[in-house]
């Protein structure tokens, strides 16, 4: 269905577009507070203002920015880290990959926030340190789709004829595998990115991300919490950015994945 | 191979698992930061007073001495005192699991009842309601926890009044504690009003917590019931004139091995949503335990309660396997590999 791929690539532009590009046009200022607080949507405020006095709208564009930036690195840093553990496990064979991949299938098996939480705490908040802890915890992810693309690779002729050539195996899984995978990898980042937004988020809500007054989806959603009690919808507006970023990229990452026929693979 | 060796071998395929995982919380919460207490407590403190907690916590001996007796403290049930109350952690830890537990396993039912039902409506009718049921699918997954709690709180709590936002109970009314589950407490003891408010403030954490989960399960049986539909014994049992339901049923029947897998495998899903759903509903439960004691440095604490879901993991996760032990032939019998 043509149709996800249309939707994702249309949220992510959207919220590209909100959180990126608008912010140089609208001089807006997220942390600068009025003496108005929790106003409703006005025209002057167009999603009304926080418990501060601070324009919701203007915190909306500009917190997006950390998200963004911090589920980017974190997916950057797993799959170098977990595809390069995960092609070598996988060509290199016998124990250590027998050891690596107990190592990893634990790790998979052990909740990612929990562990993302127990890093970002011991580190201290700040979204490099959140996007390590992020980062970390999709490390196994992307090690078992290498390893296991790498095992049926290694097979195929062509690498076999790099080996009898003489090949080394940094040559071989660098020049031969790695390129086989490449697609692969790019579809399963892009569904991953709707997770780390999501732990992200998690992270941010739990205020391991940015120390205020720097505006965070996550992080002025927590705040809004207390003043729920009084119907203040409009606080709820991060939140709702949250689930569209995700929505975005795991719409756009399905129909990748069924546009190049790697549904199957992917489970 | 037998249903003994397989539960044995499935015990102990489950040591070095655990092992590797208490080794991992061990390097996140001794080795990178070089000194944790500092970390933790923050370099602003009184030399002295790190000192005497790095002492109380054993941090001042070699790390490979540290690692034994960590091991040594989780094996024995030992997790060490608080550094809050000086209660032995495990205490704290057995007064707030059963929240969590109650809250996780109301919310899986939820999800497992919403699952079920929206895979069988897509199996039965396909075409249009099949294409809604896998968006559903996709929306429940990127549900943000906080998010659809705090609306959810929005609408029912605030605007419709008709259920409570937060907590386990109208205080004054909790059960005498028996197992710690309130809503199997209040039904031991009789206790009604117990009961009624137990209930209603499970209500919209369940609903938060088992929505999300429920896109997973949906996908999942919906996929093994529509892939199960396409095999020679269905076309028979169609073929013989049973009705559209009850081929469906056997169908699920099949599918149910990979389908009870599956569900062992979103545990990790259920406990980290459990900690936002916890969170978002002032819940007393471990997640809401792990958040506090991270904010009152209490590194002990912090430790077991890491620890502690380590185990939980480990432990359902064999009881998986012996479930499917239960619902699947092939391994009852010993035919299975």
């Amino acid at each position: 269905m043509a149709l996800k791929l249309y939707f994702g690539t249309g949220i992510v532009i959207f919220v590209a577009a909100l959180t990126l590009i608008l912010p140089l046009f609208v001089k807006l200022s997220p942390t600068m507070s009025t003496d108005k607080p929790l106003l409703p949507p006005s025209p002057a405020h167009p999603l009304g203002t926080d418990y501060l006095g601070r324009d919701v709208f203007a915190r909306l564009i500009y917190g997006g920015r950390v998200p963004l930036g911090v589920a980017l690195f974190a997916t950057l840093i797993s799959s170098v880290i977990g595809v390069f553990l995960g092609m070598l496990s996988g060509y290199v064979g016998r124990w250590p990959d027998r050891a690596l991949t107990m190592v990893m299938d634990s790790l998979y098996a052990f909740p990612g926030l929990l562990m993302a939480m127990a890093i970002a705490a011991v580190l201290g908040p700040s979204p490099l340190n959140a996007a390590l802890a992020i980062g970390f915890v999709y490390i196994p992810t992307y090690y078992r789709l290498a390893r296991n693309e790498t095992q049926v690779v290694k097979t195929y002729q062509y690498v076999e004829a790099a080996q009898a050539l003489g090949a080394s195996t940094t040559h071989i899984v660098l020049r031969h595998i790695l390129p086989t995978l490449i697609l692969t990898i790019a579809v399963v980042t892009t569904i991953n990115l709707a997770d780390a937004i999501l732990t992200e988020a998690a992270l941010a809500f739990f205020g391991y991300t940015v120390v205020p007054p720097t505006p965070d989806w996550g992080a002025d959603l927590s705040a809004a919490k207390s003043y729920i009690l009084n119907g203040a919808w409009w606080l709820l507006m991060p939140g709702l950015m949250i689930v569209l970023t995700a929505l975005g990229f795991s719409l756009l990452g399905d129909g990748l994945a069924e546009r190049f026929g790697l549904r199957k693979k992917l489970g | 191979m037998s249903p003994l060796r397989y539960i044995l071998l499935r015990l102990a395929l489950a040591v070095p698992t655990m092992l590797i995982l208490l080794t991992v919380v061990f390097i996140i919460l001794r080795i990178i930061p070089g000194n944790p207490i500092e970390a933790i407590v923050g370099q602003k403190a009184p030399p002295e007073y790190i000192q005497q907690l790095m002492e109380q916590a054993g941090l001042n001996k070699p790390l490979y001495v540290q690692y034994f007796d960590y091991l040594k403290g989780v094996f024995t049930g030992d997790l060490g005192r608080s550094f809050v109350d000086n209660r032995p952690v495990i205490a704290d830890i057995m007064d707030r699991f059963p929240a969590t537990v109650e809250l996780a396993v109301s919310s899986f039912i939820v999800s497992i009842l919403i699952g079920h039902a929206l895979a069988f409506l897509a199996a039965y009718f396909r075409r249009n309601v099949d294409e809604a049921v896998r968006l559903y699918a996709i929306i429940a997954y990127i549900l943000f926890i906080p998010f659809f709690g705090l609306a959810l709180q929005l609408v029912f709590g605030v605007y419709l009044k008709w259920l409570p936002i937060g907590g386990r109970v109208t205080p004054g009314l909790e059960p005498p504690r028996i197992t710690g589950l309130y809503v199997l407490d209040a039904l031991i003891t009789g206790d009604w009003p117990s009961l009624v408010s137990a209930l209603k403030h499970l209500v919209l954490p369940s609903i938060t917590l088992g929505v999300v989960i429920s896109g997973v399960f949906t996908r999942f049986i919906r996929n093994n019931l529509v892939k199960t539909l396409e095999e020679d014994f269905i076309t028979t049992y169609r073929a013989a004139g049973l009705p559209r339901w009850r081929v469906l049923l056997r169908a699920y029947r099949a599918a149910l091995v990979p389908t009870v897998t599956m569900m062992g495998l979103q545990l990790a899903l259920l406990l980290q949503g459990a900690v936002l759903t916890e969170t978002t509903f002032s819940w007393p439960g471990l997640g809401t335990l792990l958040l506090e004691r991270i904010q009152y440095l209490d590194y002990p604490m912090v430790q077991g309660i890491v620890v502690f879901y380590v185990l939980i993991v480990v432990f359902i996760n064999i009881a998986v396997d012996l479930i499917n032990l239960v619902v699947d032939p092939r391994l009852r019998r010993g035919a299975w590999r």
